[in-house]
């Protein structure tokens, strides 16, 4: 084996190498190029024709190119047709089809030309849009330049007798509606969900929304809204939605609250409740299977739930003639219950036995039904059953029960919070109807 | 002195002052493009090179000497040529032109070493290769190699310190390496 110790350092730097060797050429290659070389300033001069074509040519070019553009501008309208007659008024937008009015004439319609001579008010117009409106006065280019104003949105373009608008019109919040309470700040629900305050507007995102407004002292106003690109009722109803640049608008008027005074069970799964605000009377029909809540305001039926004149006979009667003290509280199936003291009474008007079924009861009892089970009383907003000497709360969580109704062993219960709400108890399970 | 009078003569239309300038130069300039491009291109580059020195003299103000003006004329042509071409010299070209006398490679068959380094040259930059030929081969200092290659003289001891250790590097993995033979 043996190693090649060639060193590039010692070979190329230390100058071993002075230069590198020459390459050689012929005499006649020497002497051909000197030819071609020295007859090169001929060759120059036979070149003075293509020199001159190479110059010429991006002037025809330019040329041709301005002969093109002028002829463009002043047949097809792309540039000014004349600097004294009017101007060219070209308006584009972001809404194509967009109507464009100046004064009450009709122009044209986004993407438009027109040539103008005159000034006035510009209105750019569709539908689901808000109107975009601009004036100006004069009848040339500068007067618009120095007067055009809007209040919509819009870039100006200004070329030498043509002036671009380019509009921005803004849409319509056509998912979007505003509700109007007597007072402000009522609170509005939207399937359920918490969306804001009166008046603040309110976005639907969903086709079918179920809207609660609710306010103090106040009936509950429930809504049922379709939106499917625009807003409409579900049902009928005597309300009108405006439709308006800032989106729908409902305007409201809440009823004043009602209670319930009595009821009756027209079958298994629908209750009628005779509801009062002091001054009127209502009837609303509960129906548990759709929890959907009616108002109705057949007399008849009011004067079959209303007891108030029936109770003022019986209060003044014979029966309670020699009891000052007792107050009617109920009448439920020729039942008459009253309160004497601590003590719950019921008279039965045919066989007329009087018996006290609940006794030890501390304060003024509000509704009475007696059942299998055994009484339910509400007093101080609360619910009771009593039953052998012992009173047991129900529906705990309820504060303000006004009324109650039972139905085989499940009871119906009114309860008082910013409006009547009403609750089914059935069995051990509470769920909220209204 | 010698090289003012000549140019005096060109200039009020001597060509025979162009001839003396010509064999005075011709060799060199031939000798760089050689080694500088592809041998099948070098008697056209320096033809193309002298036919600039001819049509360009008139406007030749003396600024440096003639020498450095023509070889700064030799390098840019060399490099237009590259630009053109849009390619370094590939190795099916070169390996062409080893067998051939006309070339630096031919020229130095029986020198090893020598084959070697001028194999070594062709593979660097265009750049690097330029200053190594200007410096070191042709003589020319860093200021006069720094007006050919139209940089700096810092540039041009840069570039210079670059080509010799790309040049090394480029040998070590060839021939100048210590090599094992069995």
């Amino acid at each position: 084996m043996k190693e090649n110790n060639v060193d590039f350092d010692s070979f190329v730097l230390d100058k071993k190498i002075k230069s590198l060797p020459n390459v050689p050429v012929s005499q006649a290659t020497k002497d051909r190029i000197l030819t071609n070389v020295l007859q090169s300033k001929n060759k120059k001069n036979k070149n003075f024709f293509k020199n001159t074509l190479e110059i010429l040519t991006p002037i025809t070019l330019a040329s041709a190119f301005i002969i093109m553009f002028l002829f463009l501008t002043t047949n097809y309208s792309i540039g000014p047709r004349s600097y004294y007659d009017g101007f060219y008024l070209r308006i584009a937008g972001n809404v194509e089809g967009a109507i464009v009015f100046l004064g009450d004439e009709q122009i044209g319609q986004i993407p438009m030309l027109e040539k103008v001579n005159r000034g006035g008010v510009l209105r750019i117009s569709k539908e689901g849009y808000k109107d975009w409106v601009g004036n100006y006065s004069g009848d040339s280019l500068s007067s618009f330049i120095r007067t055009f104003n809007s209040s919509g949105q819009y870039q100006l373009y200004r070329g030498n007798n043509t002036v671009k608008i380019h509009v921005e019109l803004e849409p319509i919040n056509s998912n979007t509606i505003t509700f109007y309470t007597e007072l402000p700040g009522a609170t509005i629900l939207v399937n359920g969900r918490y969306a804001g305050l009166t008046p603040s507007p309110i976005r639907l995102s969903a086709t079918h929304n179920i809207i609660e407004i609710i306010q103090p002292n106040k009936e509950k106003i429930t809504l049922e809204l379709l939106y499917d690109g625009r807003i409409t009722f579900v049902r009928e109803t005597d309300k009108t939605l405006e439709y308006t640049e800032k989106g729908y608008i409902l305007r409201l008027q809440s009823q004043n609250l009602h209670y319930p005074i009595n009821g009756k069970w027209l079958n298994e799964r629908e209750y009628l409740v005779l509801d009062s605000d002091g001054t009127s009377f209502r009837g609303r029909l509960i129906n548990l299977i759709t929890n959907r809540v009616t108002i109705v305001s057949n007399e008849d039926i009011i004067d079959l739930l209303n007891q108030t004149e029936y109770k003022k006979e019986i209060q003044n009667s014979s029966l309670f003639n020699n009891n000052t003290d007792a107050r009617l509280i109920s009448i439920q199936e020729g039942l008459y219950f009253y309160q004497i003291d601590e003590t719950l009474y019921s008279f039965n008007r045919k066989t007329e036995v009087i018996t006290a079924i609940a006794t030890n009861i501390m304060g003024e009892i509000n509704h009475v039904e007696i059942s299998q089970n055994g009484v339910h009383l509400t007093k101080d907003g609360k619910l009771y059953r009593y039953s052998n000497g012992v009173m047991i709360a129900l529906a705990e969580n309820l504060n303000s029960i006004t009324h109650f109704s039972l139905l085989n062993n499940n009871i119906l219960i009114f309860n008082l919070d910013k409006y009547v709400e009403i609750w089914y108890l059935e069995k051990e399970s509470i769920r909220k109807i209204y | 002195m010698h090289e003012d009078i000549l140019l005096e003569r060109f200039k009020r239309g001597d060509d025979s002052a162009f001839i003396e300038i010509y064999n005075l130069y011709f060799h060199e300039i031939y000798n760089f493009v050689c080694y500088s491009v592809h041998r099948d291109a070098s008697e056209d580059l320096s033809q193309e090179i002298f036919i600039k020195v001819y049509r360009n003299m008139e406007k030749f103000k003396g600024n440096s000497s003639i020498k450095t003006w023509i070889f700064n004329i030799a390098r840019r042509t060399v490099y237009d040529w590259y630009r053109a071409k849009k390619s370094i010299l590939n190795i099916d070209d070169f390996s062409n032109t080893l067998t051939s006398k006309n070339t630096p490679e031919g020229v130095v068959e029986d020198n090893e070493k020598m084959e070697q380094l001028i194999m070594g040259l062709k593979k660097l930059k265009e750049e690097h290769r330029s200053v190594i030929l200007l410096r070191k081969f042709h003589g020319f200092s860093i200021k006069e190699t720094a007006e050919i290659m139209g940089y700096s003289e810092g540039k041009v001891k840069t570039i210079s310190h670059r080509a010799i250790k790309d040049l090394k590097e480029g040998l070590a993995s060839d021939y100048f390496k210590k090599e094992v033979h069995g």
